[in-house]
């Protein structure tokens, strides 16, 4: 069991979504005895320090990879982990595989602004060659489409609206997406932050800071030019619940590792969500 | 049942399972007719820009793959990080054979 404030915050998380979620903790059985919920035990870590990919190789017995495993022989219906964003998508990529078509697997958050804006990838995969970023345009749009929005726009985040903005990535993959259906150009993140598109694309490493930016500026009451902050949320934890790591076989929700006790519940009802509503089987459907 | 494989025949596996991991084909580097051998020295890092996870999870594709055959294959996983090209993997994959 992974997660800064773990087992606390995940023991709290859990029993407060009891009756709407059967949650099943995987971790020390010692520090989950008496919790009156029910606990398959795992007794390896992966450490943050660890490369991800090897450290599942090598410790099959980790809380990760047990709680995938559960879900890859159909045991439980999604998994939900705090922990090391690598090693939950190693451990997701080696024990469900992929949805065919899809290289690698993204973080993907989804914005509580407008309809909801997907934010595709927030931390999976930092380096990434522009092709990749029209693979992330594809999922993301398949995921909004999924989520009920119908042909679903597609921005690039970007420091201007105008094309020949932003770095060699940004540029090479302007020139790639605009040949793709729904791509509405460049976007800059107050205009994410309004809404303007379903689906924001980036890189994982770009993505990851810009969460952290909005996340953080909403946990300090901040509000940029235009109440950019401000129109997202109230506190870090009502910024998103969960990402769904999309591309993987399997529904598989990443938090944060200091999610504290109201966002990693979010992220659990994120995850049961995700898994009721079949959105690996529509992702299929749609790639 | 055998419980040793040639390295060729691991090689045949470790070519589909990159192609499949990394979803290139011969075109991608300039192999296109050229037989699996031609594989042998491309590199994962330099040429194939492959990372840890590409790495193990071409890697346990193939040992799954044999697996099945009844070939029980591991590497070891301080080999795993030394792999430089295919066909390292190729003769490592086979080399551990049980």
């Amino acid at each position: 069991m992974g997660g800064d404030d773990a087992p606390g915050v995940p023991i709290a998380a859990a029993r407060a979504v009891a009756g709407e979620v059967d949650v099943l903790l995987v971790g020390d059985p010692a520090a989950l005895a008496g919790t009156g919920l029910d606990v398959v035990a795992a007794d390896q870590v992966i450490d943050m320090g660890e490369d991800p990919a090897l450290g599942v190789r090598a410790k099959p017995g980790a809380s990760i990879a047990v709680a995938i495993d559960l879900l890859a022989r159909g045991l439980v219906g999604a998994v939900v982990s705090a922990g090391s964003t690598g090693a939950t998508l190693a451990a997701a990529l080696l024990g469900l595989g992929r949805v065919p078509g899809v290289r690698r697997p993204v973080v993907a958050p989804v914005l509580p602004v407008g309809h909801g804006v997907v934010l595709v990838d927030a931390g999976a995969s930092p380096d990434v060659q522009p092709e990749a970023l029209v693979a992330h345009a594809r999922l993301g749009g398949a995921y909004a489409a999924a989520r009920g929005r119908v042909s679903p726009s597609v921005g690039l985040l970007n420091v201007g609206a105008e094309p020949g903005k932003g770095n060699s990535l940004a540029r090479a993959a302007h020139a790639l997406l605009s040949a793709l259906p729904g791509f509405a150009g460049n976007v800059e993140p107050a205009a994410v932050l309004a809404g303007a598109v379903d689906v924001v694309v980036t890189d994982g490493f770009t993505g990851n800071v810009f969460l952290k930016t909005v996340e953080a500026m909403a946990a300090g009451g901040a509000t940029g030019p235009g109440g950019v902050a401000g129109g997202v949320a109230g506190g870090r934890g009502e910024v998103h619940g969960g990402a769904l790591l999309l591309g993987v076989d399997g529904v598989v929700v990443v938090a944060h590792g200091a999610a504290g006790e109201a966002e990693l519940a979010a992220a659990i009802a994120t995850a049961a969500v995700a898994a009721r509503g079949d959105v690996v089987a529509r992702l299929h459907a749609l790639l | 049942m055998s419980t040793r494989v040639s390295a060729e025949e691991v090689l045949d596996l470790l070519v589909d399972g990159i192609r499949r991991v990394m979803g290139l084909d011969d075109g991608d580097l300039g192999l296109a007719g050229r037989p699996a051998t031609a594989w042998r020295g491309v590199r994962f890092d330099e040429d194939l820009h492959a990372d840890s996870l590409d790495l193990v999870e071409v890697i346990e594709g193939v040992e799954r793959a044999l697996r099945r055959r009844g070939v029980e294959v591991r590497v070891a996983d301080v080999d795993l990080v030394r792999l430089r090209a295919v066909g390292d993997a190729a003769d490592a994959i086979a080399g551990s054979a049980a």
